[in-house]
């Protein structure tokens, strides 16, 4: 939220730089649709982070219950992801370096490609747009946003 | 792998039982040396670090089980995250940006190793 793709791809290029630069081995970029929700979601194909229930307010920030944003960890552990990832559900919609195309996923099938341009996917539901209980679909961790470019904000 | 040891040397300079720990991760199969290495990450960034294990899982979902699904999540089919230099680690969160709000400016980013061509 707040972040061009383009911006969020400068952050992780900066904080490479820093990483390399303390002669660590590493480096940081945005994480593709499969990193992104192997993360979530583990290796067991559940609906959200804890399992298959329905969202609560006790698990993520979603159906305006609070109408803002929350910080990181706010519904720790209740809401991790069973590595432990936080906020992977509701709160905001983040980034991901891959480009939408159709399943099933294919690394290899330009996706991945940076310099293509292409519309990149968003993951996660955004709780302020959630307006109802019956909305908890919107939530889940296979949940794809389509039809954002990379300068347009989010 | 350079990681680890800059972990390992930062707990083998704290003397004591911390020393002590440093030796027996450096007995430890690769993936807890990763873990190690990423402590060290987190206390260099200021950022929580998790860790992915690498191997397949479950993408996408369809009808079958999830009767909500849109035509863009389906099928739910197996992908593989490979360990070759990519994919290992990712930070819970990282605040920034010129226009963020208190809570905003949340993105995830994702730590891949770096792969060096090693001669031979």
């Amino acid at each position: 939220m707040w972040v061009t793709w383009t911006n969020a791809l400068a952050f992780c290029r900066w904080l490479s730089d820093k990483v390399q630069s303390n002669k660590v081995q590493l480096s940081v970029d945005l994480p593709s649709e499969a990193e992104w929700e192997k993360a979530a979601r583990g290796t067991d194909g559940r609906l959200y982070p804890w399992g298959d229930e329905l969202p609560d307010i006790n698990r993520c920030n979603f159906g305006m219950a609070l109408n803002d944003t929350t910080r990181v960890g706010s519904y720790s552990p209740q809401g991790d992801s069973p590595y432990g990832c936080a906020d992977m559900s509701g709160n905001l919609w983040e980034w991901t370096r891959s480009i939408l195309v159709r399943y099933p996923y294919d690394l290899k099938d330009g996706r991945e490609d940076m310099k293509t341009e292409g519309l990149r996917v968003l993951r996660v539901a955004h709780s302020l747009r959630v307006k109802r209980w019956s909305d908890a679909h919107t939530a889940r961790q296979t949940r794809r946003l389509q039809k954002i470019g990379p300068m347009d904000l989010e | 792998m350079e990681v680890v040891k800059l972990a390992v040397h930062a707990l083998l300079a704290r003397g004591g039982a911390v020393r002590k720990q440093a030796l027996s991760l450096a007995q430890q199969p690769e993936h807890e040396l990763y873990r190690a290495g990423l402590a060290y990450l987190e206390g260099l960034l200021g950022l929580p670090v998790v860790w992915v294990p690498p191997g397949p899982f479950w993408m996408g979902s369809d009808d079958a089980m999830d009767p909500q699904a849109l035509l863009y999540e389906s099928p739910k089919h197996q992908v593989t995250l490979r360990d070759t230099g990519s994919g290992v680690f990712q930070s819970q969160s990282a605040s920034f940006g010129p226009s963020r709000t208190p809570t905003g400016g949340i993105q995830k980013v994702y730590l891949r190793r770096v792969i060096t061509r090693a001669c031979g």
